[in-house]
């Protein structure tokens, strides 16, 4: 069989609860949607994106090495979408996605084209009774039962799975491959969009405590805040993050343009070992401590 | 030579009568001022007698920067051999003191003898008299300045003891201008056992200055400097803030340093002291920099004030386990009154809790109350009860009631330890270890080592080697004298206090040469301790902070302080015993007799 997969994003128009074009709202400072082709262009070899008509078809032109595609069946929701993929797939087999994921997964992606043999139809995860059904693999064989379906004006998804060979990728096995993964999600309304940019601030990031003392401790009216970080940061990026949760701290403590401490401050990792270095290596709950740097007393 | 008055007072007070002594130009070249100096003539009229016995000098020294108004230089020092060690004790002071005494015309005063009545010595232009301080006799110092004032004018300063010094507390201070202290190694008993309640002075002659323009212009860059980032914690919230610091790197010695954080450290750290007990600034005379933090009670009583440090915080807080500021400033205002050295009050009664505890000692040491802290503070210093055994010290105390109660007493040499846990900062081990004085922290400033650099060392060579050089620095700043605080406002200390040194008495000395006089002045401070029976095994911790197993990854060991002590001996040219070879003496112009 083919090991070549086409990948097929759903990205009809406006979405009525979050009342904006969600594969065009800014997420990490571009279109969701990149997100999305992004997570999939390593493991694809083509990318179809399913729209309604051809003005959203016009809206979306900007985006470049991918295929456009009006849906066949106009109104007929995701099952519509996966069968104007389908039909216009060079592959045998391709992952449909919808465009408002931002989290997609490359392991997870991987792994259900692993599981995708000759006798499969569909690889669909599952979680929490859930299938994932635009997060799922399906091939070619799949397009004269979603015909079938959708001729009968019959939109939902989940009924094909009975009827073609599917396999399911368990909740169990997705931990195995990416514990706590939020491959699956989506965005729906504005909270969702909230939620989805607090994960992206921590995500493969490390939690780590800034700690304060004296006027630095009475500047900050805390003992200390925890940030998210990279493992490897220099220490110019460690300061501008500090400045940016606690910016009364610039001017007294940080110098102005945020770069470095002022000289009457040392930064220490877990104690006193002062950072001097340009890269820093943290690990997840290191303490950065900010203190004088007149030991004097 | 410029700068100097090239003279000083030689005191005998068995007889009330004085001298004048000339200083010759090489002396003042090789030894500076300050702790250099006042060692010098400690070393010379040096009896090794008992430190309470008349004959032990009681010298006051200024500094060539003394007098100049140099921003910081208001400073004398103190030398006598300390009744506390046995060894050499100094002990620094600042503010008017200074320069009134050193524009008498002399740079220094060497107090010998004891009077048979109790004495006020008042020194104003050249002029000396032996005033009676019957009616002073008993008072606190701040009685005793507030009436000498009255008295003599409010032109005069006074250094004074109160009671401590008086009834020969070994770790009684002299106080100065209201709220300075030379407080450590047990000065005040000694003039206290001269029967000598003050000295007040006041001069008023010009220092003649070689270069007075470019001292001037000087005197401007370097106000400038001290106002940089580098004086920032000093200027604004002061030391009491080091407190939260070391409580959070298990450094702050809690309860007679058996262990090393305090649970209620945020009570008293100067974080919160600031936001609650805030009075107001203070400056010495000729500072710009103003460290000094006044702070006031806010509980029902009437309110007190007190200046506090962290020293004073951690050793009467901290390590007595006492979390309530009020009891804090309240007990340090008294040390004040009495006279009375706030670190080794503090953890020679930290002593005296554990040794009561284990059964060493038979009376129950009860500091549940701050009436009765308060209490056992006065019976200290007026040797009553209990009191009487704790004005000792905690070696002499210990040895006194014998037992294992030593193994509770946290001292170096007989001074008591300050509030920094030794046994993760190498570099403040040893010197506190080494340090001629005993448990000092701020002869060698050596905790800068541990916490300035990119980490911690812990290779005893490096660390020996660092040590040293921060304690000739340290004599160096102690001898011209610049204040502590001020030091890291230099961009190249050596040179630019060679500069001014030039500059002012006109007699070029080199940065290497100023690195020399504070290679000599630390020589000559060891001589004088080995005259006075020092040998190796005195440069030690106590027990307690080498074998303490329950303080996960502890640096030191008895084993890792000897090695950095092998390694101080060898960079300092000594001997594996710790003794000063001839030669080393000969090539530093050190007379030895």
């Amino acid at each position: 069989m083919n090991d070549l997969l086409t990948g097929i994003i759903l990205a009809g128009g406006k979405s009525r609860r979050l009342g904006r074009d969600k594969a065009l709202e800014l997420f990490n400072e571009r279109p969701l949607i990149f997100s999305v082709i992004d997570a999939i262009r390593s493991s694809v070899d083509e990318i179809i994106l399913i729209v309604n008509d051809s003005a959203r078809k016009k809206e979306l032109a900007f985006i470049k090495n991918v295929k456009i595609v009006v849906d066949t069946y106009s109104d007929s929701g995701s099952l519509g979408g996966i069968y104007s993929g389908l039909l216009e797939a060079k592959n045998s087999n391709a992952i449909v996605l919808a465009c408002d994921m931002p989290f997609v997964s490359k392991n997870i992606i991987n792994t259900m084209k692993n599981r995708m043999g000759s006798n499969v139809d569909i690889v669909v995860p599952e979680t929490d009774g859930y299938k994932h059904s635009t997060h799922a693999i399906y091939n070619k064989n799949c397009l004269e039962v979603i015909d079938q379906q959708l001729k009968q004006n019959e939109y939902k998804i989940s009924k094909i799975f009975s009827k073609c060979k599917t396999i399911i990728i368990t909740e169990n096995e997705i931990d195995e491959i990416e514990p706590n993964s939020k491959s699956f999600f989506n965005i729906n309304n504005e909270s969702d969009l909230d939620k989805a940019n607090q994960i992206f601030n921590t995500m493969g990031k490390i939690k780590i405590k800034i700690e304060f003392f004296g006027t630095a401790k009475l500047v900050a009216k805390q003992d200390f805040i925890h940030l998210y970080t990279k493992k490897q940061v220099t220490e110019n990026e460690l300061i501008k993050l500090i400045s940016k949760a606690k910016p009364d701290l610039i001017g007294q403590i940080i110098k102005k343009d945020t770069n470095e401490l002022k000289k009457s401050y040392n930064l220490g990792i877990n104690g006193i070992k002062n950072i001097s270095d340009k890269k820093i290596f943290l690990q997840k709950n290191d303490s950065i401590l900010i203190f004088s740097s007149q030991s004097g007393g | 030579m410029n700068g100097y008055n090239n003279k000083y007072l030689l005191i005998n007070l068995d007889d009330l009568t004085f001298e004048e002594e000339k200083i010759e130009d090489q002396i003042l070249y090789d030894y500076l001022g300050g702790t250099g100096l006042s060692t010098y003539l400690l070393n010379k009229y040096s009896s090794n007698d008992d430190p309470l016995s008349p004959s032990n000098p009681l010298v006051f020294c200024s500094s060539p920067l003394t007098g100049t108004r140099l921003t910081t230089t208001s400073k004398y020092s103190i030398a006598t051999r300390s009744p506390l060690t046995n060894f050499i004790g100094d002990s620094m002071s600042s503010s008017y003191f200074a320069d009134k005494l050193k524009k008498t015309g002399f740079d220094a005063l060497v107090i010998r003898g004891k009077s048979n009545k109790y004495k006020l010595i008042k020194i104003t232009n050249s002029k000396v008299e032996f005033l009676d301080a019957t009616n002073i006799w008993g008072k606190t110092t701040s009685e005793t300045e507030s009436l000498l004032s009255t008295n003599l004018g409010s032109d005069f300063s006074f250094a004074s003891i109160g009671p401590a010094g008086e009834n020969l507390v070994r770790f009684a201070g002299i106080k100065n201008d209201g709220g300075r202290m030379a407080a450590r190694t047990g000065v005040g008993a000694v003039m206290g056992s001269k029967n000598l309640k003050a000295i007040a002075v006041n001069g008023n002659q010009q220092i003649k200055i070689y270069n007075a323009q470019k001292i001037n212009e000087i005197r401007k860059e370097l106000s400038i400097k001290s106002l940089g980032d580098s004086t920032e914690k000093y200027r604004t919230t002061g030391t009491t803030i080091n407190m939260s610091l070391l409580n959070r790197l298990e450094m702050l010695p809690t309860k007679n340093f058996s262990e090393s954080t305090f649970k209620e450290s945020t009570k008293i750290e100067g974080e919160n002291l600031i936001k609650n007990h805030f009075s107001k600034k203070a400056h010495c005379a000729n500072c710009t920099i103003g460290c000094e933090k006044i702070f006031v009670t806010n509980d029902n009583n009437d309110p007190i004030t007190s200046r506090l440090e962290f020293q004073t915080t951690a050793s009467l807080g901290s390590n007595l386990g006492i979390n309530d500021p009020n009891w804090i400033i309240r007990a340090s205002s008294l040390c004040d009154d009495l006279g009375m050295d706030t670190i080794s009050t503090g953890v020679t009664i930290s002593w005296a809790i554990e040794a009561s505890n284990n059964g060493h000692l038979k009376e129950p040491i009860d500091i549940s109350t701050e009436q009765k802290l308060l209490e056992l503070i006065k019976n200290i210093a007026y040797r009553n009860s209990i009191g009487n055994l704790l004005a000792e010290g905690s070696k002499i105390a210990s040895e006194t009631i014998g037992n294992k109660s030593y193994l509770y007493a946290m001292h170096v040499k007989g001074l008591e330890i300050p509030s920094y846990d030794p046994r993760n900062l190498p570099a403040l081990a040893l010197a506190l270890s080494v340090s001629t004085k005993g448990a000092c922290h701020n002869r060698a400033s050596a905790y800068d080592i541990d916490f300035n650099n990119k980490e911690i060392f812990i290779d005893p060579q490096i660390i020996a080697k660092k040590t040293k050089e921060s304690e000739d620095y340290s004599a160096v700043l102690d001898s011209m004298i610049w204040c502590k605080f001020l030091r890291k406002s230099f961009d190249d200390f050596y040179y630019e206090s060679s500069d001014i040194y030039s500059h002012l008495t006109g007699e070029i000395i080199s940065p290497e040469k100023l690195k020399i006089a504070g290679e000599r002045i630390n020589n000559l401070k060891k001589l004088f301790n080995i005259n006075n029976g020092w040998v190796r095994k005195d440069d030690n911790l106590p027990e307690r902070l080498l074998k303490n197993k329950s303080k996960k990854n502890q640096i030191i060991s008895n084993n890792f302080l000897d090695s950095m002590i092998d390694n101080y001996y060898y960079f300092r040219d000594w001997d594996k015993n710790g003794n000063i070879p001839t030669k080393k003496l000969k090539q530093l112009n050190i007379k030895s007799d």
